[in-house]
């Protein structure tokens, strides 16, 4: 049989075991070995399968998932996605859809501190959707919005799916985190019209809120200026080169428990909790990074990733039509799979493909991502509207579903603008020249 | 049934608290290094350290994440079956798994004993890495047995029903 046949039946057993609920991490893991096996050797996958689990572990571009987690829930348990919000309601809450549109700005800022999909949704819509619901926001709008805006933590830096995309690329963590900022702002602002645009055709859907003064939009920001500062100067630190990844993930991750423990923002039961949800994410992470390698090898090793970038480069099509289906590809994927799993399942086979066809690996870090956040609000495994309806548990499914529509177009016509003019993702990278 | 549900739950969760003691020792040294080349001198050998507790880390809390359904998995079919047919593909799936993370554990030993016999150090601080290869063996042994429990409840789930 051809390495390529093995392949893809390799794919499709792959496949087979998701659909059948083995965790996605133990499905690649086997499917890696067993393929590896069948071309080479059993000897030489088994040799691979310690050495993979002890340099995937160990490694010490990983380890900046535990720092920038562990930032993310420090700032989770200090109560940040609550102030944040107060804050930007003040200043934005009088415009029509007011609340929404202080929500997509309050997610983007949390996603300053988060780097998980799923906490910045799980986070921002305890606080957001109990006042949403107060001021008779209409439920389909208010959980569509939180459910959409909570996955702007993995565009705006710090972004566990960039970590793992620069783990398996090695490409240069900070410089797609640099990346995913202007293409954040953008997103959040589209996000926000689309809230603007949907309550002033219908006001009914969010009714402005009270104006506030001056004094007191200003009173709003004491409580999140700190942390907002210290993200700043992390990022900052990563980005003209003072720290590695790791340190500005343990810098930022000191520096939010020192804040929290001075402004007593934290309790001790809150710092345990941080703590273990660090550890949970992290081993849910790393083991899924360690499986996708195990399959990587057995990619490699049949070849098909080269083979597929010869074909697709020589097919004579444009770069941008291949471009456009891959999106599609992922789109459609995303409605079945976890945004993670597909992520680690596809890199490595398209990412030689994407440097054939000329393409910026660090702007199509961007684009993966921003597909990634399509996938979390799609139905049927959207799992941020999961998490939302945890939150809301008397909004139907389907309503939350129903609402989505608006802001996946808006993130639709965000990855467009991308792809027209890739330089808002490549425009603050260029500046690092380390 | 119970005793042994209670046994692993606890030690899982045991083993998870001696890795966020490991998050907390990480924050530390990468912090302390910082401060340390800023203000005096870099920690000796910090970045084979941080990759060291990074292993122990996660070898001590993928069984919990285990226990407490924290790796991600598909659950869009299954969950439409009948209670014994998902009872049947879960343990299935569990056999494998089963199967699986006992070769890993195994390949662990074989490979940490290797590291063992060679001397294999680290670059700068000069430390053996076989030790926390056997942890990674560990974790994965504890990892085994959080699937065996789960195996066993699968196959009382398809035989009940």
């Amino acid at each position: 049989m051809s390495p390529g046949n093995i392949a893809i039946i390799g794919i499709v057993l792959l496949v087979l075991l998701f659909l059948l609920r083995m965790p996605i991490a133990y499905s690649m893991a086997l499917i890696g070995l067993l393929g590896f096996a069948y071309t080479s050797t059993v000897e030489g996958a088994l040799s691979v399968l310690g050495k993979d689990f002890w340099g995937m572990f160990s490694s010490y571009s990983l380890t900046v998932v535990p720092m920038f987690v562990f930032m993310g829930t420090i700032a989770f348990h200090s109560g940040i996605s609550g102030r944040l919000f107060q804050a930007t309601y003040k200043f934005l809450g009088r415009l029509p859809g007011g609340l929404g549109i202080a929500t997509c700005y309050a997610c983007a800022a949390f996603g300053a501190c988060c780097g998980s999909t799923v906490a910045g949704a799980a986070a921002m819509g305890k606080v957001t959707l109990p006042e949403m619901k107060k001021y008779n926001y209409d439920p389909s709008l208010a959980t569509a919005c939180v459910a959409s805006a909570g996955s702007l933590a993995i565009l705006i830096p710090p972004s566990t799916i960039f970590i793992i995309y620069g783990v398996m690329t090695g490409e240069s963590i900070g410089k797609l985190f640099a990346a995913g900022i202007l293409p954040g702002i953008l997103l959040a602002t589209l996000l926000a019209i689309t809230v603007f645009i949907l309550c002033k055709r219908n006001p009914n859907l969010g009714p402005p809120g009270e104006s506030t003064t001056w004094k007191e939009k200003m009173a709003s920001l004491s409580g999140v200026i700190e942390m907002l500062v210290l993200f700043a100067l992390v990022m900052g630190g990563l980005f003209v080169g003072w720290f590695t990844p790791t340190e500005a993930g343990a810098a930022g991750a000191a520096g939010a428990l020192i804040i929290a423990l001075l402004k007593r923002q934290i309790t001790w039961r809150g710092f345990i909790n941080s703590l273990e949800e660090t550890t949970q994410i992290t081993a849910m992470v790393f083991l899924i990074v360690t499986g996708a390698t195990i399959f990587g090898h057995f990619m490699a090793i049949t070849q098909v990733p080269f083979v597929l970038s010869e074909w697709v480069g020589g097919l004579g099509v444009s770069p941008y039509i291949i471009m456009a289906f891959i999106i599609f590809g992922y789109l459609i994927a995303g409605c079945f799979m976890d945004s993670l799993a597909m992520i680690t399942l596809t890199v490595p086979i398209l990412y030689p493909v994407i440097l054939k066809l000329g393409f910026d690996p660090i702007w199509f870090g961007v684009i993966v991502v921003l597909v990634a956040e399509m996938g979390v609000i799609t139905p049927p495994v959207g799992i941020n509207v999961y998490v939302i309806k945890g939150v809301a548990a008397d909004v139907p499914l389907e309503t939350i579903f129903k609402g989505i529509w608006p802001f996946l177009i808006a993130e639709i016509i965000c990855a467009i603008i991308l792809i027209v003019f890739p330089k808002i993702a490549l425009f603050l990278p260029s500046f690092m020249t380390w | 049934m119970i005793y042994f549900e209670r046994f692993v739950n606890l030690f899982t969760k045991f083993c998870d608290r001696i890795a966020q003691i490991g998050v907390v020792a990480m924050l530390l040294l990468v912090f302390g290094n910082i401060l340390g080349r800023k203000f005096w001198k870099p920690i000796f050998g910090a970045y084979d350290y941080v990759g060291f507790i990074g292993a122990v880390i996660v070898a001590f809390s993928i069984a919990y994440c285990a226990m407490k359904k924290g790796h991600i998995q598909v659950e869009l079919v299954v969950t439409r079956f009948p209670r014994r047919v998902q009872g049947i593909i879960d343990s299935f799936i569990g056999i494998l798994s089963l199967g699986l993370f006992c070769v890993i554990t195994w390949q662990c030993i074989v490979y940490g004993n290797d590291m063992r016999r060679t001397g294999e150090l680290s670059m700068t601080a000069l430390a053996p890495f076989y030790p926390y290869i056997y942890g990674i063996a560990f974790g994965c042994a504890l990892l085994c047995l959080v699937i065996l429990f789960e195996l066993i409840k699968s196959v009382n789930k398809a035989v009940k029903g």
